[in-house]
């Protein structure tokens, strides 16, 4: 009788501790969350506008934050409205922040809009939303602005062209 | 007939048995008393010497100056992915060289433009195309230029020494190439503006990424290098805005040290000579460990079981005098002490140059070798300059942290330590190393984020926020461990830490 109360004690703990560490699987877009000191995101610049654009599919999200802070980052699902988990290989992209504080994570845009949610969570009751929009522009975009800025510059400065 | 045939066959071991015994006194362990060793006086006889240079089997590797100027690491940059090669990949030399010839054309300073630039400017040009060229310690500026074939060059003047400097295509209009050089010893940046192949820089540039997918970081570019205002989350550590942070896990052999019984009596003789130490008449003896003690010329040299050597001179300013490269052994030692200029100093290249031509006496084979200490000008101590030097296996140092001697654990030594004032030795610590890859395969190596965890946990910093200096993959050797497995460690001021869990 006791063995099997011992047993079923061991397996309870080990559900009970998995389920208090894992993210949700998702995060309702209304969610601001609880807290505001668990980490600062450092990359990219979201000091001014949480609105970034870039030309690389392969993006990196780095920052640092408070040790011991379980981490996840979602991405937006518009048919559901909910923000889900990012999983690659059948692996979510989730931590737990170490000693050093830092953290970096690469993350596989489409092209367009990415809308992304990191959840910073110290325990169930206290936990940091930011959420970052972030466009991947196609290849070549930045290079028919350069074109067409030289172009502009050839024109105004040196009298060349059109 | 059965006992004959019995006796015959124990008569042919015992004689193949004495055979193969006498070889090994004879030739390989050399186990004769040295005043009458045959094998170590026969080597000096001069038609040996002459037949030892067609030996195919000689190892020697002497190193050259130049060998201490390649960079330390190359980041080629498209402008999206980059490259870093190093000491030890296939293509680095054509690299090098191709980077060498950029800087030639700014040190013969034909329309050459300067101006100031700004560390904001510098940081935005390692975003885009460009060479960031590393050499991982501080160089006098004339030094760099006169190891480049310009001796005088005006084009340097203007700086101190040289860490690090960038070759960018620069703008689209003019055809100008941009070189931005940062004074480590001011604390500056300066733009040099040259004439040359733009189409030709930028090829080199695509020819040398073949990556399509972000695999190295600047830390600058993912803000760690910045405090941040915001106070909310507690800021640990800060590293250095140059630090190249890898995006995917690294791999990388296991290696190990070669043998170090190759300490045959030859080589002792070759480097009591090479202390201007006489083989047959200088005094020795041999310590508990096996350390043997030779004592001469006003100094001490040990040479330790495990390949470390030591000279200290024991009257000051008594040390062995280091002689020029071109200077022989045999050449009488000089009275008047020869320097550049007619004053009583020897200048910084000089006595760079004699330490090399030194550190090839003692030892030949040293193409893992590199600097480790800054070659800048002694401003307080003219004359005065102490280097040191570290192995690099692929590009990744061999940090040593095995010496336990006076009840010190754990004390990191370079490679080879040396002092010396006005061209004479104080003192010379050389660990005599070589290395050989375990096997081919590569292992996986923890992420970096992951290591520097450890390490942080692990030393416990006085204070939390801790400015890192650099992070980099080495191989750590100690008292314990045969095989050398590559490991992450950081550099705070002088101290270099490593992660102690070592977990993979």
């Amino acid at each position: 009788m006791l063995k099997r109360i011992v047993v079923t004690f061991t397996i309870l703990t080990v559900l009970l501790s998995t389920v208090a560490l894992a993210a949700p699987a998702t995060v309702s877009v209304d969610d601001q969350g609880t807290a505001n000191g668990l980490i600062v995101i450092t990359n990219p610049d979201i000091s001014e506008s949480n609105k970034v654009s870039t030309t690389t599919s392969d993006y990196i999200i780095s920052g640092y934050g408070q040790e011991g802070t379980d981490v996840c980052i979602y991405l937006y699902n518009p048919t559901d409205n909910v923000y889900k988990k990012i999983v690659i290989d059948g692996k979510s992209i989730e931590w737990e922040i170490g000693a050093s504080g830092l953290f970096m994570q690469t993350i596989a845009l489409v092209d367009g809009e990415n809308k992304i949610l990191i959840r910073a969570e110290a325990d169930s009751n206290t936990y940091q939303i930011v959420k970052i929009d972030i466009t991947l522009l196609k290849e070549g975009f930045l290079d028919r602005i350069k074109g067409l800025t030289i172009d502009i510059v050839k024109e105004k400065v040196f009298g060349i062209g059109k | 007939m059965k006992k004959e045939k019995l006796k015959t066959i124990i008569l042919i071991l015992l004689i193949a048995n004495s055979l193969f015994l006498t070889n090994q006194i004879w030739f390989s362990k050399e186990l004769w008393s040295h005043d009458y060793n045959f094998f170590v006086k026969w080597r000096d006889w001069k038609w040996v010497k002459v037949l030892s240079k067609i030996n195919i089997n000689d190892e020697s590797n002497p190193i050259t100056m130049e060998h201490f100027f390649y960079p330390r690491k190359v980041v080629v940059n498209n402008g999206n992915y980059r490259n870093v090669y190093s000491h030890g990949d296939n293509r680095f030399f054509e690299l090098n060289n191709e980077i060498s010839s950029i800087f030639n054309t700014l040190l013969k300073g034909e329309k050459v433009k300067s101006e100031q630039s700004t560390d904001e400017e510098w940081l935005n040009t390692l975003k885009g195309k460009s060479f960031y060229i590393d050499y991982g310690v501080k160089i006098n500026a004339k030094i760099l230029a006169r190891m480049a074939g310009y001796k005088d060059s005006s084009v340097l003047s203007q700086i101190d020494s040289v860490r690090d400097f960038i070759v960018a295509p620069g703008d689209m209009i003019t055809n100008d190439i941009v070189l931005y050089i940062k004074d480590s010893e001011r604390n500056s940046v300066i733009k040099f503006f040259m004439n040359y192949d733009k189409s030709k820089l930028t090829g080199i540039i695509e020819e040398f990424v073949s990556n399509s997918k972000p695999n190295y970081t600047f830390s600058f570019e993912q803000k760690f290098d910045k405090v941040n205002p915001d106070k909310k989350v507690e800021q640990k550590a800060i590293l250095d805005p140059e630090i190249l942070i890898p995006v995917k896990i690294e791999a990388s052999q296991d290696i190990r040290i070669k043998s170090i019984n190759t300490l045959n009596m030859n080589k002792i003789d070759k480097i009591l000579k090479s202390f201007q130490y006489n083989p047959n008449t200088t005094r020795k003896y041999t310590e508990a460990d096996n350390t043997i003690v030779y004592v001469e010329n006003y100094s001490m040299l040990k040479i330790h079981p495990s390949g470390l050597i030591e000279y200290t001179e024991t009257d000051e300013g008594k040390g062995m005098l280091l002689l020029p490269e071109s200077a022989d052994d045999t050449q009488a030692v000089p009275t008047v002490l020869p320097s550049e200029g007619g004053s009583n100093t020897l200048s910084l290249y000089e006595s760079f140059s004699r330490v090399i031509a030194h550190i090839n006496k003692v030892w030949d084979n040293n193409e893992f070798l590199f600097i480790s200490s800054d070659i800048v000008e002694n401003a307080n101590k003219p004359g005065v300059y102490r280097f040191t030097f570290d192995y690099y296996y692929n590009g990744m140092p061999v940090i040593i942290q095995c010496d336990n001697e006076n009840g010190q654990q754990d004390v990191l030594r370079h490679a080879i330590e040396v002092e010396i004032i006005n061209g004479r030795l104080k003192s010379y610590r050389h660990y005599l190393r070589n290395f050989e890859e375990v096997s081919r395969a590569e292992k996986e190596i923890m992420p970096v984020i992951l290591a520097l965890d450890n390490i942080y946990k692990s030393f416990k910093p006085d204070q939390s926020e801790v400015k890192i200096d650099d992070v980099f993959l080495g191989f750590w050797e100690n008292d314990t461990d045969v095989i050398l497995q590559p490991r992450w460690g950081i550099r705070i001021g002088d101290r270099v830490i490593t992660d102690p869990e070592d977990i993979k």
